[in-house]
């Protein structure tokens, strides 16, 4: 375990020293305060609307950090050259593989944090309501699946190339939010073949959408039931599992 | 006691290829030697090199390193390794670079904190300590690179062209550590295209050409069978050539 949290220590300095970190702070620190100082005379609709877009900003920027920082990892670690080092001490490319996805899904956890923190200090500021619960459950089930988009980004990048993996990591990502609930519509209505293509589509896919509370924190709903809360942690424990068991055949014959 | 030792290893980066890269290599290397290994370039000098770490896991014949697979934790634990090419992470310190090595070896934090500080002022590094590596010279960056081969206190040293990209002065400090290892009953094997240095330091060597180990032995011997007067250089270039 100290080999894998050493590894994942390492990787998030990567972040922290990096540039691209603080320019995406920055930016979502300039809509924030925008966001923040539109007085529209009391009109809830535009303060549901401001809450949408300074939500939607937050998330698209930890995707962002997600996709790009995971995808990079062990691509850039064979271009570099710093693999063979790493590779000569006592470790196993299992650990090697955990402490990069850990350090990576810490990295994009660590973002969205600061961006989610920004984002409550704001509503705070505006003095809107605001349900504790809910937003508890917005930002663990957030960091659920930015862990998940870093391993899927990963496993990408030990397949394809890094500009691929990104690209595709953000195409299943957009496909999954745009279409995914639509996915099941479209299932009901068809029959046979295409049924079972579909069905078999629907668990293949990561359910992205099942993460974003969003629409619940813009409207003001209620908090998840905890039963549906705890099935998402493990759905998304059994996902990555399985992912990084995928990774893992991957590098592990690999000649770097 | 043999430190590394290689019976029939064969390798091919393409199974289907005629030609292997390694081609039944066998050769030990005995513990308190200075072992150089010559080759021209693409004999599979690196590709042995990796074996020997580890880092090809897959391979025809047997390998030991220490007694063990060279892949096992065990034989990894003694073994230091400085790559030719000297590149490691711009974003960290050489003090945060050595300190991540040695834990991943286990080293508890205050001997480590000594070591890491040794080893610095060891390869002239300690007003550099803590700078970022991404402004770092090939130079620089190589004695980087030996000290982290050193953080485990190794018993067998494995250098690929250790002196390259290194300035005189520190070339000449480089030879004097290496036979500062030996002298404490360290094992070092290195790959080297600087024959006068091999020459210099070794107790014996391998010449591989095409995968394939032409000649090996203590090099004093093997100079001695080519009669008075021949070189490293000359015996290489008739080794390489027939």
């Amino acid at each position: 375990m100290k080999v894998i949290t050493t590894l994942a220590f390492n990787t998030i300095k990567a972040l922290v020293r990096k540039k691209d970190f603080y320019v995406f702070v920055l930016m979502l620190l300039v809509v924030m305060v925008f966001l923040s100082l539109q007085k529209f005379a009391e009109v809830e609709e535009i303060s549901r609307y401001l809450k949408d877009i300074g939500f939607y900003v937050l998330w698209i920027f930890s995707v962002i950090i997600a996709v790009s920082f995971s995808a990079k990892q062990l691509p850039q670690e064979i271009k570099e050259k710093t693999m063979v080092p790493l590779l000569t001490k006592p470790i196993t490319r299992m650990e090697l593989l955990l402490g990069r996805f850990l350090g990576s899904a810490l990295a994009a956890g660590l973002a969205f944090t600061v961006f989610f923190a920004l984002y409550l200090l704001v509503i705070i500021l505006r003095a809107e309501s605001l349900n504790g619960i809910l937003f508890l459950q917005a930002y663990v089930l957030g960091v659920c699946l930015f862990s998940l988009i870093c391993a899927i980004s990963m496993y990408l990048s030990l397949r394809l190339t890094y500009s691929a993996a990104v690209t595709i990591s953000l195409i299943i990502y957009f496909m999954v939010i745009w279409f995914g609930q639509t996915l099941g519509g479209m299932i009901l209505s068809s029959q046979g073949i295409l049924s079972a293509v579909l069905n078999i589509l629907y668990y293949l896919i990561p359910h992205y959408e099942f993460y974003d509370l969003h629409v619940r924190i813009v409207h003001g709903w209620e908090a998840l039931p905890l039963w549906v809360f705890g099935a998402l942690l493990l759905y998304t424990a059994v996902y990555i599992a399985v992912i990084l068991i995928l990774s893992y055949q991957q590098i592990k014959n690999r000649i770097f | 006691m043999k430190y590394i030792q290689l019976q029939n290893v064969c390798f091919s980066y393409d199974p289907r290829a005629d030609r292997k890269t390694l081609d039944n290599v066998n050769f030990s290397v005995s513990k308190g030697l200075i072992y150089g290994f010559l080759g021209p370039n693409g004999a599979g000098k690196t590709t042995l090199l990796k074996i020997i770490l580890g880092i090809i896991p897959h391979y025809q014949g047997d390998v030991r390193v220490m007694g063990h697979p060279p892949s096992s934790l065990e034989a990894r634990r003694k073994v230091g390794f400085m790559p030719e090419i000297a590149n490691y992470y711009g974003y960290l310190t050489p003090v945060e670079l050595l300190t991540m090595y040695g834990k991943l070896f286990g080293i508890e934090p205050a001997r480590l904190k000594k070591k890491v500080t040794d080893l610095l002022c060891k390869v002239g590094l300690e007003k550099q300590q803590k700078v970022l590596m991404k402004s770092f010279s090939k130079g620089m960056l190589q004695k980087v690179s030996f000290a982290q081969a050193l953080i485990n206190d190794p018993d067998l040293l494995i250098f690929d062209e250790p002196t390259s990209g290194l300035d005189p002065l520190a070339r000449i400090q480089m030879r004097s550590t290496i036979q500062e290892f030996k002298d404490n009953g360290k094992t070092v094997f290195f790959s080297s295209h600087e024959l006068s240095e091999i020459e210099t330091i070794c107790d014996e060597v391998a010449i591989i050409k095409n995968g394939v180990i032409v000649k090996d032995g203590v090099l004093a011997n093997l100079l001695a069978q080519k009669g008075e007067g021949m070189t490293l250089e000359q015996y290489f270039l008739d080794a390489i050539r027939t």
